[in-house]
């Protein structure tokens, strides 16, 4: 399994150091190694489109990639800056997003090799509409590997593929993705 | 007073090498014309076009990236309240180089003057519960050039509301230049060193 500073590690080798967003379960070991960071190198955010709005306010003014990390269901709350904000037909801002899946559908490799089960109701409907969700908002995104040298090729093209396109890039966590 | 005399009053403050973002609707359209019109560059200005309410956030971030230059939001009441947890996240960890300044009109204008909560809250006392350093009102252009000349020099964060009519120019143009050519002006002019 992945721990949460192998990620952070992966990403300062692209130059992504800014971090901002707001916690969920599923990133908790990855959220928890941002805890010492300074606040000039870590924010959390009041909610999920107020973190994309901040990561886009700091790109513009230093040039370097930020991330952002959120648990599926503030996916929403993003929306809106994701749409008219960082969008190619407005000012293209490059992003790496983080965002943790709960209520994924067809979980079928749980932790431990135990035999994938359902995740709690409120998480359902969020976990079926991510994947159709980043599609249509037109994002590139790939379903984060637990296998770290796969997710540090996986973060290389992420990084590379949002300063191409300009665009932010979505990595998806599965459950049990990270460990301390 | 309406809102574009409002702006204007506050350019005379904002100096040179000072980053200014402004709030989705008229607000950024009407300082877009005042560029024009006073025959300054646009290169200052991040026009926040869409995203309501997130103004602020877009500010906090570009003042932590460049923490020796004054960050001036231009807000709207309704994109204040729409994510007033932001003012929250911007008193706990205290720019100090951020200067955030609410256009109230009580109203959506943009959008047809539907009313907002805007003149039902104490904004100042809001900001100063969320930890600003220094918050402030003003309702005419006396009391306005003399909040605005402070808010220009004290430690932020700092607040300034300002009460305002309803109502805009009916000939209000959009912006004549692309996204993309003033989202590069802006880049330069941000990202360039200050020189004095």
């Amino acid at each position: 399994m992945l721990k949460g500073k192998d990620i952070v590690h992966f990403l300062s080798k692209h130059d992504v150091r800014f971090y901002c967003g707001v916690p969920d379960s599923v990133l908790k070991e990855f959220c928890m190694s941002l805890s010492f960071r300074s606040p000039s190198r870590h924010i959390i955010t009041a909610n999920e489109g107020g973190a994309i709005a901040l990561a886009a306010g700091y790109y513009l003014a230093s040039g370097k990639i930020p991330l952002v990390y959120m648990q599926n269901a503030g996916l929403g709350n993003a929306v809106n800056p994701l749409t008219s904000l960082a969008n190619k037909e407005v000012y293209r801002i490059p992003m790496i997003l983080l965002i943790g899946w709960r209520g994924e559908p067809h979980f079928a490799k749980a932790p431990r090799g135990e035999p994938g089960q359902k995740d709690e109701p409120q998480h359902r409907k969020e976990g079926e509409v991510t994947l159709p969700l980043l599609k249509l908002l037109d994002m590139p995104h790939v379903v984060l590997s637990d296998v770290p040298s796969i997710a540090e090729k996986q973060i290389a093209v992420a990084v590379k593929t949002a300063k191409r396109r300009s665009t932010p890039y979505a990595l998806l966590a599965r459950k049990g993705t990270f460990e301390l | 007073m309406k809102r574009e005399r409002a702006i204007e009053l506050i350019l005379d403050y904002i100096a040179p090498h000072d980053i200014v973002v402004v709030t989705t609707g008229k607000a950024g359209r009407e300082l877009f014309e005042l560029r024009e019109k006073r025959r300054e560059s646009h290169a200052q200005d991040f026009l926040n076009v869409g995203a309501m309410g997130h103004a602020s956030m877009i500010a906090f971030g570009i003042a932590l990236a460049k923490p020796k230059r004054s960050v001036w939001c231009l807000d709207g009441d309704g994109a204040l309240l729409m994510h007033t947890g932001s003012l929250a996240l911007i008193g706990a960890l205290k720019p100090d180089n951020l200067r955030h300044l609410v256009l109230n009109n009580g109203a959506h204008d943009s959008v047809g003057g539907m009313p907002t909560a805007g003149f039902s809250v104490d904004m100042p006392a809001l900001a100063r519960a969320s930890g600003y350093r220094a918050a402030a009102r003003a309702a005419t252009e006396s009391e306005m050039a003399k909040a605005v000349r402070r808010l220009a020099r004290v430690r932020g964060p700092a607040f300034l509301e300002v009460r305002i009519e309803r109502g805009a120019r009916a000939d209000l143009g959009r912006p004549s230049r692309s996204l993309t050519y003033l989202k590069n002006r802006f880049i330069d002019f941000v990202r360039k060193e200050r020189r004095r």
